[in-house]
């Protein structure tokens, strides 16, 4: 399972990368594991806002349906419309070709609240092992 | 003391009340306000619940439905189109991490699972609970636009016959999830409500017959409908460990209900248009 060192995750396992004022943001590769083929993503439109912890869209897999929670404020300003035809890309390349959204942050320094991948990989572990 | 939680039975209601309810109790479950709840329900009509994501105009036949009396409403959760009629339906909302409790998605499914199977064993029927397949190919996954046709999780079925129809959703801090126990089941009238080429149509029902099950076609005596509550409520209560207390809803979780069932579960833009559609209608109107 990857955790890349250069991302900072949420505890509802998405991950956020930095570029400049701008937030690419994905699931992560626990996630999609967990969820199992996805078969839907609903994005937001370029344009919307959204604000830190709110839903910015969902996604379906064949076990659940399950909320996306946005780990920045700020707009949308690209989705990722290829998942549409290709949401399989979300399993395959969760950090890579399957992106979601990238939101003009408002206050980027929100990502320091975030954890590290270090502190996120011990929370994907407690959360596999308690029972 | 056994922990507590939360029974309803709400009967029979309108398809959109009822996926209302389901959504309130997910919202109030969120806000931590309430212990996990077990919902037992009932359809008013035969209803045609879709499938979150599914393409309402593609796979369904609105006229048929009209025709045969068919309401047609779509869920919160996933998976495809499921007819309730005779039937028990199930909720149950609960904390995604309870401190014993199933923490991944395929454990709730396995958990609730054998809340299920401890219910319809004792009942008599020797239901087994499936494991997950290894992988379901998107093909596969897509086969079909009825649900009860594929096993592809912890599922109950006898004799290969999936007994329960089950889908989940999940927020921040909760879930939902939410299932169709048939008690009889009219396959024809199923797939007559989905569009399909005639011999598609005809193929999918004979199929059914071997994949799909239903409690009183397999059951050596009648079970009814008081029957199949309690089991449930007694499964339930012995898989989770917990007592379970009849609380109904409160004044403000109706508000909530029918709020969610006027602006949400009873539009044509949420049923049939879909979630996207609905939700940018929603951004449209001016708020007041």
């Amino acid at each position: 399972m990857e955790f890349p060192a250069n991302l900072r995750y949420t505890k509802e396992h998405e991950w956020a990368r930095q570029e400049g004022n701008r937030v690419v943001v994905g699931i992560t590769d626990y996630a999609q594991k967990e969820l199992g083929d996805v078969v839907f993503v609903e994005l937001p439109e370029v344009g919307a806002t959204v604000a830190v912890m709110d839903t910015f869209g969902v996604v379906e897999s064949v076990k659940a349906v399950s909320d996306l929670y946005a780990p920045v404020s700020g707009t949308v300003v690209d989705a990722n419309i290829v998942l549409e035809d290709q949401p399989e890309l979300v399993n395959a390349s969760p950090y890579g070709q399957g992106w979601m959204v990238v939101v003009e942050a408002a206050h980027v320094e929100e990502l320091q609240q975030l954890l590290t991948a270090a502190e996120y990989q011990v929370y994907v572990a407690q959360e596999k092992s308690s029972r | 003391m056994q922990p507590l939680w939360r029974f309803i039975n709400t009967g029979a209601r309108e398809a959109a009340c009822n996926m209302a309810l389901d959504e309130a109790l997910l919202v109030v479950q969120e806000a931590g306000a309430m212990p996990p709840t077990l919902r037992l329900y009932g359809w008013r009509q035969p209803t045609l619940s879709l499938g979150y994501a599914q393409n309402a105009r593609q796979d369904v036949d609105l006229t048929a439905c009209h025709t045969q009396g068919v309401a047609v409403v779509r869920r919160p959760t996933g998976g495809r189109a499921v007819l309730h009629d005779q039937e028990v339906t199930y909720s149950v909302v609960m904390p995604l991490v309870l401190p014993d409790g199933p923490h991944t998605i395929t454990e709730h499914y396995r958990r609730i699972g054998m809340a299920l199977a401890a219910a319809l064993q004792a009942l008599g029927l020797p239901v087994r609970l499936a494991r997950p397949q290894v992988r379901a190919t998107p093909a596969h996954a897509l086969a079909s636009p009825a649900c009860f046709a594929a096993l592809s999780r912890y599922e109950l079925s006898v004799a290969g016959k999936k007994m329960v129809g089950s889908a989940q959703k999940r927020a921040q801090r909760a879930l939902l999830q939410h299932g169709s126990i048939p008690l009889w089941m009219d396959r024809q009238r199923l797939f007559q409500c989905l569009r399909m080429p005639p011999e598609r149509r005809a193929a999918l029902v004979q199929e059914a017959y071997t994949t799909m099950g239903a409690v009183n076609e397999i059951a050596s005596t009648p079970v009814t409908l008081v029957a199949l509550h309690e089991a449930l409520r007694q499964g339930f209560g012995a898989t989770f460990g917990v007592e379970l207390v009849e609380m109904p809803f409160s004044p403000e979780e109706w508000r909530l209900a029918h709020h969610l069932q006027a602006t949400k579960y009873a539009t044509d833009a949420w049923n049939l248009d879909g979630a996207a559609a609905w939700r940018h209608g929603q951004r449209s109107v001016p708020s007041l």
